[in-house]
């Protein structure tokens, strides 16, 4: 019995965690709503993850980092929905963070949108992501997900990169 | 083999004492494992259940546990409540399909007394997004009426018709609201959800309840009879929380952020399903640990059981010699030993079964009311049986020590014991 | 007849990681229905004796053989069957699993041998009430737990066992050592007279002497195994 009082104290901790998702380095994340045919992922990705800097680019070396990174993320290749879902990408919206000269900011997050259309929506099983690979400085995706069956959420980390419901 | 199985069981019944006493504590042992993993699937469960269709959960920025076990488990004390502007703005967002207010706070002798609108029993879902369905009568319509929940109407032997008094705040002792009596209208059919165990009425009846009452008292002096409270305004100001149904679930998180964002008020919004598997998430750890002592218990018990057999391996080598004696091979030494330690180990599990199948009908009203967790008393799982399965061959792992050291025994004994 | 019911021929046996022979024995033949006293003092490899013709034991030279039979080239699971077919064990005290009742006690050489129950007769448990009758026992202790018979009784249905389903030979260790004078005779007559009607070779081993007088053959294991004899010299 002690452990549901263990459980609520838990709850505790873990709820208002959801009220306002901060911005951790090294940490992502993602959203991912199924409706109808159309499965559309929202990844939140910190700037430090994916270049290393956190500020406006300062040169040429940087500038290239920036647009590599914008690149490799406007590859909707980088999630795999269920494969019997016969789900097809659309093009990738990235968006950068501007920034206001060279004035310091606390955070910066880049947002990119994938959009799928699915043929079998309900075969939708999970998402796997190569997105580790191409950024090693990132550790690990909070996801949260809804969709026909629910909501839920998951953690995706370089060993388990996919979430699954 | 059968008849020395059958002389197994025969002179493990002849130590029907010490046997028993190992047998219960591995009973009580796997009670425990089984209640813990009981507890934990059940949880799950009944959580899921009880939010299913719900999009999101809005309350007050204070607490995300307070909100989402006041407003989804009607359990826990009330937390700040919102205004009524602020509902609904988020009611009448476009995005938003339906909203319910709740207002808690009341109770009837022990059960929550829910203030919402009538869209409730229309737009509720649990379980596998499952309607709320009426037993008996319909829906309340005014003032001063009451639908209760299966749960409710069956303790208490409540029918259509019966005139019920709400207490305020939900200790069972508080305040009465004598002087209002309510009409019951509906019984809902059973949900094995926390809405079995609640009274519904609308969110009118509360305001008109506490038209009376200052701070949580009756206004020393001022009583206003139910028959006037009609002349009033009984719009109410302020509501514990809601739930949110979208037109889109893919509206879900831009409305969470819009919630959270809201200006007018420090607004909270959960969506329940993320919590709560964010909830696992986070006491998986624990759940893993008090899983991994309750079976550090179990080992315990089967320890036990491996002393008790070769402690009382001593006074049964004349026992064994006989065996032997009359034909029987270190072999059959060996599987009687072994397989009296199994018999105990299964018998230990089944009675544990039987325990906890015992204590959580026991605990299951108390479970339901504190923590909203629907203990439900069934056939053991597909997990139980895992877990039942693992500790029987521990328990047979446990055996073959007294079972080999038998089988020594009887090789150097010979027929004459040397004692 | 002609055949010999026990024959051991060279026979030398040590418990394992012990540095002495315990038993040399260059030759002891008994007939079939053969009744013969072997006298041992302790210590002098009777227990070991024993377990060699129960098969429990294994000579590390020489043969055994029982019936015919030579024991010792069966494999564990053939001797441990052999036993349970053709032998009758009877021990010092405390013979009986005390948890089991006088009548189920009698009966487990049938549950452990299906030889021993098919001589049995149509009915075991006919024969053994017959057999616990012949030996004296009221039918009210029967089927009382055997833990709660007096130490006579209890030889007795012990006997009754050893006979039930008629072993070809019956093999008594010190059997009424815990009976008084007066009982030790009634009971060695009682064991003669019932071998000799189920027409066993029986071996009744003992350090008493003064039991001697009804066997038709004393054999003294000091005369007959070099171990001891060389200790004793």
């Amino acid at each position: 019995m002690r452990a549901l009082t263990l459980v609520t104290c838990l709850l505790a901790i873990a709820l208002p965690a959801q009220a306002e998702k901060g911005h951790v380095h090294g940490e992502g994340s993602l959203e991912v709503v199924i409706d109808k045919e159309s499965l559309s992922l929202r990844l939140e990705l910190p700037l430090d993850v994916a270049v290393g800097f956190e500020r406006a680019a300062r040169n040429d070396k940087e500038k290239a980092a920036l647009a590599a990174a914008q690149q490799a993320l406007a590859d909707p290749a980088l999630f795999a929905p269920t494969p019997a879902a016969g789900c097809k990408a659309e093009p990738a919206r990235i968006e950068m963070p501007k920034f206001d000269g060279n004035k310091p900011v606390e955070h910066a997050d880049i947002d990119a949108t994938y959009q799928f259309r699915c043929a079998t929506p309900a075969a939708l099983k999970s998402v796997e992501t190569t997105i580790f690979k191409s950024f090693k400085r990132l550790y690990r995706l909070e996801a949260r997900r809804a969709g026909p069956t629910g909501q839920g959420a998951g953690r995706l980390t370089p060993k388990t990169p996919a979430l699954t419901w | 083999m059968k008849a020395v199985l059958r002389l197994a069981a025969l002179s493990a019944w002849s130590r029907r004492l010490t046997l028993g006493l190992t047998l219960i504590a591995i009973a009580l042992a796997v009670t425990l494992l089984l209640a813990v993993e009981r507890i934990r699937v059940d949880a799950r469960q009944s959580f899921t259940q009880a939010v299913s269709g719900v999009d999101l959960v809005v309350g007050a920025r204070t607490g995300g546990v307070q909100l989402m076990l006041h407003a989804v488990f009607h359990a826990g004390t009330a937390s700040n409540n919102i205004t009524w502007d602020s509902y609904r703005a988020i009611a009448t967002h476009p995005a938003v399909d339906w909203a319910l207010p709740l207002s808690l706070g009341d109770s009837h002798r022990g059960f929550a007394v829910l203030g919402t609108s009538a869209d409730y029993f229309a737009h509720f879902r649990h379980g596998d997004k499952e309607e709320l369905r009426f037993r008996d009568g319909k829906a309340f319509t005014g003032v001063f009426e009451a639908v209760l929940g299966s749960e409710v109407a069956r303790g208490l032997g409540y029918r259509l018709g019966d005139a019920i008094t709400l207490s305020h705040g939900l200790v069972e002792r508080g305040a009465e609201h004598g002087d209002k009596p309510f009409r019951v209208t509906g019984i809902l059919a059973p949900t094995g959800t926390p809405v079995d165990r609640t009274v519904h009425v609308s969110l009118e009846s509360i305001t008109a309840l506490h038209l009376d009452w200052v701070g949580g008292a009756p206004l020393p002096g001022v009583t206003i009879p139910a028959e006037f409270v009609a002349k009033f305004d009984l719009r109410p100001k302020e509501i514990t929380a809601a739930l949110v149904g979208l037109k889109q679930r893919s509206d879900v998180f831009r409305m969470q952020r819009f919630i959270n964002q809201y200006r007018g008020e420090a607004l909270l919004a959960v969506m329940p399903g993320v919590a709560l598997d964010e909830l696992w998430q986070s006491v998986a750890m624990v759940e893993r640990t008090l899983l991994a002592i309750s079976a550090l218990v179990v080992l315990v018990g089967l320890a036990g059981l491996a002393a008790t057999l070769l402690a009382g391996l001593n006074e049964r080598r004349r026992e064994l010699a006989i065996l032997r004696a009359l034909g029987a091979g270190p072999g059959q030494i060996f599987v009687m030993l072994t397989a009296e330690g199994a018999l105990v180990t299964a018998a230990g599990a089944a009675l544990g079964l039987i325990l906890l199948t015992l204590g959580s009908g026991l605990a299951a009203p108390w479970l339901l009311e504190r923590f909203g967790i629907v203990l439900a008393t069934r056939l053991p799982g597909s997990q139980e049986l895992a877990l039942i399965g693992a500790v029987i061959t521990t328990g047979l792992l446990a055996s073959l020590v007294p079972g080999w050291r038998a089988w020594r025994m009887s090789l150097a004994d010979g027929l004459t014991p040397r004692n | 007849m002609g055949m010999s019911a026990l024959r051991i021929a060279d026979l030398v046996f040590r418990w394992p990681r012990q540095a002495e022979n315990c038993l040399e024995i260059p030759l002891l033949e008994l007939a079939a229905g053969e009744r013969v006293f072997l006298h041992g003092p302790s210590g002098s490899g009777k227990s070991s004796l024993l377990g060699l013709l129960g098969g429990v034991a294994v000579p590390q030279a020489g043969a055994i053989e029982l019936l015919g039979t030579s024991i010792t080239q069966l494999g564990g699971r053939a001797r441990d069957r052999f036993r349970a077919d053709h032998i009758g064990f009877l021990f010092q005290q405390f013979n009986l699993l005390p948890w089991l009742s006088a009548l189920d006690n009698v009966l487990l050489p049938c549950t452990f041998s299906s030889r021993r129950r098919d001589r049995a007769g149509p009915s075991p448990r006919a024969e053994a009430e017959r057999l616990l009758g012949h030996l004296d026992l009221a039918p009210a202790t029967w089927h009382e737990p055997a833990g709660e018979l007096s130490v006579g009784q209890q030889q007795r249905v012990a006997a009754a066992r050893a006979l039930i389903g008629r072993p070809e030979i019956l093999i008594a260790d010190e059997p009424t050592s815990a009976l008084d004078a007066e009982r030790q005779q009634i009971f060695i007559d009682l064991l003669l007279q019932e071998s000799a009607a189920v027409g066993a070779t029986l071996v009744f081993v003992s350090h008493d002497r003064r039991l001697a007088g009804h066997f038709d053959r004393i054999v003294a294991l000091d005369d007959i195994n070099r171990v001891t004899r060389e200790l004793a010299a």
